[in-house]
Order: structure tokens, then sequence, then C-alpha cells
């Protein structure tokens, strides 16, 4: 008996053990899980970087996404927020609820691409040119968040880059700010108004999900946030709307609840750039320009209206549509200086900067 | 006759397999890593020793209750070896301790991360007012239990934590309230049906993260045959409330799951029982938002009963 008592406990301990190493076989720690350690300097703090839980490429950027004319598409309502560029004349626009599900997308011509990015915790658009310097210029979605906001990692050399710092933050290519390229973010009817010959990202993306629904809940009438950021400000609501401008630990934003029913220029100081931001609430859209050109000059502005996409004149007779390009006048042709800004929520504004102001019209 | 007792106390033991679940949920998904434990109810002065491995593939992606193609190339799994040691303090009450070691492996493409170590221990007080024998064919448990995060909640990549839901250990502490029934269809309690229900209810962690309360309902048949072999089949329903973090729900957590759950089990001896399962969905509701949720699971279980009433004692 109790020699058959020994022969059980030892299968069992033998089973345990068997159990043990092929559930733990190989593990340990976290850590990327047996790859070369990778390198761990950031130039943000790490306490406020996190992994989401979908993980790297989890949510799957767009490459060369199709277009359909603007005139055509039926999956795109006219209240519907999109975001638009110009990539060779031709003006490409981006719907919120596709960029929701990707957040990343990889386009232009091969002698241009360019990234165009939008985080949906922080509701903020960019993009930028890719450097042709190297082979792969694209970027994917790293699956970490820094104050809530999209960390974008580039495929060549798996550098991490924060998308409202606009800036490699961790990796072989750390502290490279890329080439940005001007945005206007607003509704589908704006920019169809404005430009009617504009082609439109469709939902024919190879990837089958629900564009048709939020995938955050609650969050954009919420005023809670689903992850810690570095610093609050309660000016203004969280979730609210605003173009900013930023530079070091500075930046200010305009509410795009402030530019009224009809077209508004605010000429402003911003560090030394002397700046415009136009504007108008009713039609959902607002872009923030150098008034300094390359001559010196300093221009003057004031706005234009019914006239879409152009929407202000200077002192010199000159008129510039929303990309900040002079279509007609003594300068037509010349492209305003783009500036660092972007539209996002005002958590993200207070949270990424230390020193963010609010305008307030001074009417 | 002393045959027939050892036959029933392990066909009552291995059955109670559908005990309580401690849940390990995902933040992008809803996972119970720990979701089947073996905490068996022992006779007075009987010790029970159990080792469950499990596996979950946690690769499929759904939009409220419909499956679609990912298309990521994500291959999402969880292992974990439990170890459990339960012992009988007399006829109605008994003491089970569990501990755990869980594997999380994330590849998408060919980036990988993993993280392994330690889990949740799990001390569980029950009380049995009935237990199916040569005199009874009803078996009645109420338990009480706690989760302690005795294991790994910080593991890293690239210094940055890894998501909650590839922690080896919740991190928190959690509470456990488990009931337990079972009917013998017959005069040898070869065949019984039973039911159990729990709900666990979980603390935060330190990252203020906390995984969202679960209530389970299990209901199922067990066929011990007058061969070594035993048949389980068991219909799981599982619903988790939203993970919070700093008290702000999650979207995209918690829901609702029915999963059928087929299982085989083999006397080895008359002490050692060998029992293989599987987890299988047959449908979900994931609060009707796109989660990564369990495609499939398995475990193999090896159970080790001695002392008490049995001739190995």
């Amino acid at each position: 008996m109790y020699l058959f008592y020994r022969q059980e406990k030892s299968l069992f301990l033998l089973a345990i053990s068997a159990l043990l190493l092929t559930a733990c076989g190989g593990g340990g720690g976290g850590e990327g899980g047996g790859n070369r350690p990778e390198p761990e300097v950031w130039l943000i703090s790490t306490q406020f970087i996190v992994d989401g839980g979908p993980g790297k490429d989890g949510i799957p950027a767009l490459q060369n996404p199709a277009f359909e004319s603007a005139t055509t598409i039926s999956t795109v309502d006219p209240d519907d927020l999109v975001i638009a560029l110009r990539s060779e004349g031709q003006v490409k626009v981006y719907p919120h609820d596709v960029m929701m599900y990707h957040e990343i997308i990889n386009d232009g011509p091969d002698d241009a691409p360019f990234t165009m990015s939008y985080c949906p915790l922080t509701g903020s658009g960019v993009a930028w040119l890719g450097d042709l310097d190297h082979a792969d210029p694209t970027f994917g979605v790293s699956g970490l968040l820094y104050n809530s906001n999209l960390l974008l990692y580039d495929r060549e050399t798996g550098s991490h880059w924060s998308q409202m710092l606009q800036k490699s933050v961790r990796g072989p290519r750390i502290r490279e700010i890329p080439t940005s390229v001007q945005l206007i973010e607003t509704t589908f009817s704006t920019i169809t108004a404005m430009y009617p010959d504009a082609i439109v990202m469709t939902r024919d993306t190879g990837w089958g999900r629900s564009y048709d629904d939020y995938p955050y809940g609650d969050y954009l009438t919420s005023q809670d946030l689903l992850f810690d950021v570095s610093q609050q400000n309660n000016s203004l609501p969280r979730k609210q709307l605003a173009i900013g401008i930023y530079n070091g630990e500075n930046a200010k934003v305009y509410q795009l609840s402030g530019f009224g029913a009809q077209t508004q220029t605010i000429h402003d100081q911003f560090a030394s750039q002397s700046i415009v931001v136009v504007g108008n609430t009713a039609l959902n859209f607002a872009a923030i320009y150098d008034r300094e050109l390359s001559d010196g000059t300093i221009l003057s502005f004031t706005p234009i209206q019914g006239d879409l996409p152009n929407v202000m004149t200077d002192t010199e007779g000159n008129v510039w549509d929303v990309f900040g390009v002079a279509v007609s006048g003594p300068r037509a042709g010349t492209q305003l200086a783009s500036t660092k800004s972007y539209t996002a929520m005002w958590f993200a504004w207070a949270a990424f900067f230390n020193q963010t102001e609010i305008y307030f019209s001074r009417s | 006759m002393k045959k027939l007792l050892i036959t029933l106390s392990l066909a009552g033991a291995l059955t109670l397999s559908t005990s309580p679940s401690i849940a390990q949920t995902c933040s992008c998904a809803s996972v119970p890593i720990l979701g089947s434990m073996q905490l068996a109810a022992p006779n007075d002065g009987q010790w029970f020793l159990g080792s469950t491995y499990e596996f979950h593939d946690i690769s499929e992606l759904v939009a409220g209750s419909s499956t679609i193609p990912d298309q990521t190339g994500r291959d999402r799994t969880s292992q974990a070896v439990i170890f459990e040691a339960s012992r009988g303090i007399n006829e109605k009450w008994s003491v089970s301790a569990l501990l755990s070691a869980v594997d999380h492996e994330r590849q998408i493409d060919d980036d990988r991360a993993q993280a392994s170590g330690l889990g949740d221990a799990v001390i569980m007080v029950k009380y049995s007012p009935k237990s199916i024998s040569l005199y009874s064919k009803t078996a009645l448990s109420f338990g009480l239990g706690g989760r302690v995060p005795v294991g790994e909640d910080d593991a890293r990549r690239l210094g940055v934590p890894l998501a909650e839901d590839m922690q080896p250990s919740t991190g928190a502490y959690g509470g456990t309230v488990w009931a337990y029934w079972a009917q013998a269809l017959n005069d040898s309690k070869g065949a019984r049906i039973y039911a159990s229900a729990s709900h666990t209810q979980n603390g935060e962690n330190d990252r203020n993260y906390q995984f969202g309360d679960e209530t389970t309902l299990v209901f199922g048949g067990a066929y011990q045959t007058q061969t070594p072999w035993g048949f389980n089949l068991e219909l799981l329903y599982r619903n988790t409330d939203r993970d919070r973090r700093s008290s702000v729900e999650i979207p995209n957590t918690g829901g609702t799951w029915l999963d059928i759950a087929p299982a085989v089990q083999y006397h080895v001896t008359e002490s050692v029982a060998l029992k293989l399962a599987a987890k299988i969905p047959v449908s979900r509701n994931l609060n009707d938002e796109l989660q990564f949720t369990t495609k499939y699971a398995f475990r193999l279980s090896l159970s080790y009963v001695f002392g008490g009433n049995s001739p190995e004692g």
C-alpha cells in the first residue's frame, strides 16, 4: 500500500512538473519576448505612456487607400467630420469615421509620400511628409499612448513618434522632427462646398470594420478620460475642440466655437511669430498661418464671406484660400508658411504643454 | 463498497470543476484566464491536490455579437498552470488554496510581447450541508473566497507597463461568493446533473485599474462509467461589467458569453485522475463593441485525492 502511495505521488509530481514546463517554458518577465533588449530612452515621461491594449499594429494603419469623388460618395453625411489636405493639387478628404479604426493612413505618390494620423482620444489630426532618405517612409500604430495620444512608429527603424509633439521620442530617429503638412479639419459639407472636385477616402479598406459605429462609447460627450495625463486644466471643458499653435513648452489655443457665424481673422502674436488665425464656427473650420512672408513682409488680413474656399484677403489685394495659398493678386501662387498647429481636444493641449494660453476675443 | 466510495469521492471532486471563476479580464477582450478552477470540497480529513494547465486562444475579433475578420495576423494566447490544495476540515467544512502561474503572449506579424510569472492566489472556505453519499443523492455547497495578488503585475516592455490583460496577476484583491448544487440521477450516483453560480467583486490595483465584476452560471451533467472513463458537459454563462480605470468605465471591455464545455476524465489509479476539457463559444454579446475575445480554450487537469476516508490515507 505504501509503495502504491509513493508511486501515485511520484506520478502526480512528475505530471505537475511537465505541466509547469509546458506552460512557462521560455518565460519570465515581459520585455519583448526574447528579442534583444531594446533601448528604453524616451524623451517623454514613461509614467504617462500606456499600452492601450490592442498591441503594435493591432489597430491596422491603411496603405494607399481607395478614393471616390466627393460628388458620388454615399457613405459620408454632410455633418460628418473630415480631415482634408492638398496633395499634388488634388484635395483629398479623410472621414473621421474611417480614421477612428485605423488612426494612420500612409498615402501619397512615391516621390511625395505622407502620413496622415488621427487620434480618436485626443481628437487630433496631423500629417507629415515621409522622409525619402529612408527606404520605408511609412508609419504604423505602436499600440502605445502618451498623455492619451497616439504614438506612431516608423516601419524602417521602429522609432516611436509622438503625434501631438510631432517628434520622434524614442529609438534610432529620436529627436527627429518631420515636415508637417497643412490640414483642414471641418465637416464634409464645408469641404465639398470649398472643393467640389475633392476625392474622399472610401470604406473599401479591405478591413471588416463597422465604420458606422463609434468605437469609444460615450467618450466624446463624457468629461472622463480613459488614461491618466500628466497635467490637467479645467479652464475649458475637457473634450472641447480647439485649434492651437505650439512652440516648445508653450501653446496657445483658439476655441472653434469662438469664431462666430461669419468667417473671422485674428491677428495675434505667438512667441516671436506674427500669426493669423482664420475660422468660422458655423462652417466648422479654422487654420493658423504665419503672417510673415519669406521676404520679410508681414501681411494684414481681413476675412472674406461667401466665397469658399477663399477665406481672406490682405492689404496688397491678394486673395487667400483656406490652405493658405494666394489664388489671385500680386502674390498669386504664394503659400503662407504653415505653423506648428492642429486641432485637438482642450485636455490634450493642457496635458502636453506646460504653458497653454487660451485666446479670448477682446470683444 | 470501498471502491464505490472512492469513485463517488473522486466524481464529486472532479465534477466540482464548475466552481467559481476568478476573472482576469482583458482591457480589449474579457478573458477569464483563471476561469475554471477545481475547487473541490473534500470529505472530512481528505486532501485534494490538483494541477490544471489552461490554454486560451484570444484571437477572435468580435463586434458586438458578430465575428469579423481581423486580418492583422494576431496570435494572442494565454496559458496558466493552477495549483490547488484542498482539505476537508470536517464533514461540512473545507478550505481550498490556489496558486497560479500565467504566461501571456501577443504576437502581431513579427512583433511579439510576452509576460509570465506568478498570477493570483485564491483562498476559499466552503460549507457543504449536503454531500452525495450512500444515503443522499443531493449535494449542496456554498463558498466564500478571497483573491490575493501575490504575483507579477508590472511586466514591462520598452520600460512601459504592458496592458492589464497581459499582466500575469491582476494586482488587485477580490472576493467571490459561490454556490453549488448537484443531484445524482441513479442509485450508483454515476450520473448527475449540477449547477453552480458565482459572483466576483474585483478591487482596484496600483495603476487604478479595476477588472469588471463577474457573474457566472453553470449547468452541467456528469456521467462516470463503470470503467475509468467519465464524461461531463457544461453550459457556461458569464457576464462581466466593464473594466474601470480611475473609476471610469472603459469601452471595449465586458460583456456576456455563453460557452459549451465538454470534458472527459480518466482515472489513472483509484486516486489519480486526468481530465481534459474544452471551451467552445456558443454566443457572446460584447456590449455592442469591438473586442478581441476567446476563440477556444482547453484545460488539462490532474488531481490526486488522499487521506480521510480514502484507503491511501
